[in-house]
């Protein structure tokens, strides 16, 4: 067997990438075309059929509204660059409840998003998230929650309320009609993650990111099913392909991960 | 030939591993007709007496009957009596090269501890020593999981290549097999590599790569010393072949490029 032959799968069926980022030029103003330019021509190496992104503004504790609003803009414009393949999610801080559900509003309704993406400003499950879960609900929206339970002193550290699995399950918990991704399971403690998120129907995760230990995917599917799992590379294409590629699970399942079958609603809505 | 410099046998005491006896190597290198791979008892790391991993890998080959041919490497704990003695009877009995696991053998290889004299680290050196007299190639491995998710009994630390450099330099002849070093940390030692050309990186060296983009983007390693390895069995191997399959190096040349550090296969 050789890998490109192995490869035909996700150039042969329709794939979708869940959890992508077109960074911008670090002033979250402008789009870096060309790294947005390179990303599409790996995704077109590997298959990705469509891109979903967002810009998640890790670089200002208490990201102010007229960042995170400009932070969608860039998305926007990748969305624009890329027309009929590319997605956006919004993102927003927590802390300014009114501006964050205003932007979200503005970018489904305006800007025609099809998510919301948090990032580590608070768990998943702090009474914060209320408003802007409610909103996703209201809109019937997924919510991709960046998580990781990191075993590491730097990352507790350095993203001290860092969502993982637990967080998660509290969250879906308390909005059962919410639609919850669990961010790149597959970085950190894998494993108590994915065992954390079981039993809640309603929180689903993606595959991305740069680890790449065997056997992440076939625990996945056995633990949620590859209904519940989402393909998605966070900028890590060869990683995310290949442990996608080397599970050993069955085709249907790889399939199903690759197309998002349980999520094909959020981008049909569109017209697509 | 397509020889794989990095793989493994053994259990690993903080996951459950798959595939993590010669005959499960195997079943992974047949699918891609992978026909060489490299290969340590990671027990070694673990047990006291490291070469009681080595001995349990001489039997698993004794009675190993598969297609995949194995390079085994003994791994060596120079801070352990005897182990000069253990190491060359491995030689003998068939092992072709020493692996040194620092991070985990409790030693470090910072250099004014290395060639001290009075230092049990000196030890490390004198590996270096009787891999020259030998002429057999020596393997590092810089992590084996991913740092965010590694057990609190795991080692947090990361070997990076840069603190390789002294032990090397002072060995001009030994090939080193420099495998697992993570995205930043490739450095001096790739600059080495630019002079001595038996100084060999393997693909799960993301410095290799930008960011995993399938491309090659960091220029500080020769193709030459580019070698496929995959981490197997804790990583799947399909994303180190997409890596060189995608990346514009030379796939074949890759695939070959690990033979170079073995006089003799």
């Amino acid at each position: 067997m050789n890998i490109k032959e192995k490869l035909k799968i996700m150039h042969d069926n329709p794939v979708v990438a869940w959890h992508e980022h077109f960074w911008s030029t670090g002033d979250f103003k402008t789009l870096n075309t060309a790294a947005a330019d390179d990303m599409m021509r790996v995704f077109d190496l590997i298959g990705v059929d469509k891109v979903v992104t967002s810009l998640p503004v890790n670089t200002i504790k208490r990201c102010p509204p007229e960042v995170f609003v400009s932070a969608n803009n860039v998305t926007y414009e990748a969305v624009k660059r890329f027309p009929g393949r590319v997605y956006g999610m919004a993102y927003a801080h927590p802390g300014y409840a009114k501006e964050a559900v205003a932007e979200i509003e503005r970018c489904v309704k305006e800007l025609g998003f099809v998510g919301v993406k948090l990032y580590y400003d608070y768990f998943m499950d702090d009474p914060v998230y209320a408003p802007i879960i409610e909103k996703c609900i209201e809109l019937d929206i997924p919510i991709l929650q960046h998580s990781m339970h990191f075993m590491d002193a730097p990352n507790k550290v350095r993203q001290p309320l860092a969502t993982d699995g637990v967080h998660m399950a509290n969250a879906a918990k308390r909005y059962p009609e919410a639609t919850f991704v669990m961010g790149h399971f597959t970085i950190a403690e894998w494993q108590y993650s994915l065992k954390a998120i079981a039993d809640c129907p309603n929180v689903y995760t993606d595959m991305s990111g740069s680890v790449y230990d065997r056997p992440q995917m076939e625990e996945a599917v056995r633990v949620l099913g590859a209904d519940r799992i989402l393909f998605g590379t966070d900028n890590s294409p060869s990683a995310c392909a290949g442990k996608l590629l080397g599970a050993r699970i069955s085709d249907e399942d790889k399939k199903t991960i690759l197309r998002g079958t349980a999520f094909e609603r959020f981008l049909k809505r569109k017209g697509e | 030939m397509f020889i794989d410099i990095n793989t493994y046998v053994g259990h690993w005491p903080f996951r459950n591993l798959e595939y993590n006896t010669l005959s499960g190597l195997d079943t992974l290198a047949r699918e891609y007709d992978i026909t060489h791979m490299v290969v340590a008892n990671i027990n070694g790391l673990f047990y006291k007496d490291a070469n009681a991993a080595n001995l349990e890998l001489l039997k698993e080959l004794e009675e190993y009957d598969g297609k995949t041919k194995f390079i085994p490497m003994a791994i060596v704990n120079p801070a352990y009596p005897g182990w000069e003695r253990d190491a060359r009877e491995m030689i003998a009995r068939g092992f072709c090269g020493f692996e040194l696991a620092p991070l985990y053998h409790g030693y470090s290889l910072a250099p004014e501890m290395l060639f001290d004299e009075y230092s049990p680290v000196h030890r490390a050196g004198k590996v270096m020593e009787l891999a020259s007299e030998l002429g057999v190639p020596v393997r590092v491995c810089a992590s084996f999981e991913n740092f965010r998710g590694r057990s609190d009994l795991d080692t947090p630390k990361n070997i990076s290549a840069n603190d390789y450099v002294a032990l090397i330099s002072k060995y001009e002849d030994v090939p080193l097999l420099a495998t697992g070093f993570s995205m930043f940390a490739a450095g001096k030692l790739g600059e080495l590599a630019k002079s001595r050309k038996n100084i060999f990186f393997d693909t799960t060296t993301t410095a290799l790569f930008d960011s995993n983009l399938c491309r090659r983007a960091v220029g500080n390693v020769p193709e030459e010393c580019i070698c496929f390895g995959s981490l197997s069995p804790f990583n799947y191997m399909e994303t180190n072949l997409l890596r060189i399959e995608l990346s514009g190096l030379d796939a074949e040349k890759i695939k070959q490029n690990g033979k170079k550090a073995f006089k003799n296969l």
